[in-house]
């Protein structure tokens, strides 16, 4: 009899797509690997759907999600605007948490403390998790919204697979894609990810 | 937003992360490679920067060498 093994955890990854913000979404990936979740994010899955059904399946289909909202400047295009995807992508993982029968927990982040109460105050009361947009902090945020029962992962392992993720990075620029931002570079991050975990968090390794 | 949440799920394998992606056996193998590669540089680098902090630990100048070596 065939055995049906269950679907790996899957953590929707909403970040920035800009070049300030490439570790942040280095430091994701690496960080949701670490905890045993499969990173999934909007560059996934291009096709000729409508945007919004494409994030929306994506966000509802998976266990976790992680939002940062530290991008809150005006665009230097005119008419100069703000980009209201992130917020409107944590609407949408509420909206998906509180439906009945869903398990979706989604995690809130941003730079600066207490600013999503004036910027968001829909939120108010839930503080999101600070970083300075170092992997280190976003790695360290992470560790404290996710725990594991078993193979829990140290921050010195954190680092050493973002470190490995990071290279892996340099090698996709160097190989084939300037922008990591998109569907391959995506997916191949995703799987260097899981092979460093593999690696470096040394229950695993045995 | 949630506490901190405790994931009990077994870790994926990169053999489920690569079908879930459908990643072609070909990459696969091609990213395996290239993972082998970064960690054969990484594990060069450390080696590199271990040997080099020990030896300049024993050549480190004292002040008073720094300060002849400014007379002259």
């Amino acid at each position: 009899m065939a055995t049906i093994k269950p679907k790996p955890p899957v953590a929707f990854i909403n970040v920035p797509y800009s070049s300030r913000y490439e570790r942040v979404y280095l430091a994701f990936i690496a960080g949701a690997a670490a905890y045993g979740l499969v990173p999934t994010a909007a560059v996934r899955d291009p096709s000729s759907r409508f945007q919004l059904e494409r994030i929306y399946e994506l966000i509802s289909s998976a266990q976790y999600s992680f939002h940062d909202l530290s991008w809150m400047s005006l665009d230097r295009k005119p008419p100069r605007t703000p980009r209201l995807n992130m917020a409107f992508e944590l609407g949408l993982a509420v909206s998906v948490s509180r439906s009945e029968g869903a398990q979706h927990e989604w995690f809130v982040f941003d730079t600066v403390p207490y600013r999503l109460d004036k910027a968001l105050s829909d939120l108010g009361g839930i503080r999101p998790r600070i970083h300075d947009r170092s992997p280190e902090s976003v790695l360290r945020a992470l560790m404290n919204a996710l725990s594991r029962r078993a193979n829990q992962p140290t921050f010195a392992n954190l680092m050493d697979i973002y470190r490995e993720v990071e290279k892996s990075g340099q090698e996709i620029k160097r190989n084939y894609s300037l922008d990591l931002f998109d569907t391959k570079p995506f997916a191949d991050l995703v799987y260097a990810a899981n092979k460093a975990a593999q690696q470096y968090i040394p229950s695993l390794a045995e | 937003m949630s506490g901190k949440v405790i994931i009990t799920t077994p870790f994926p394998t990169p053999e489920q992360v690569a079908a879930y992606y459908k990643i072609p056996a070909k990459r696969v193998a091609e990213l395996d490679e290239m993972i082998d590669d970064i960690r054969r540089s990484m594990a060069t680098t450390k080696a590199h920067a271990k040997k080099s902090r020990s030896r300049n630990g024993a050549r480190k100048p004292s002040n008073g060498s720094k300060a002849l070596r400014a007379k002259k």
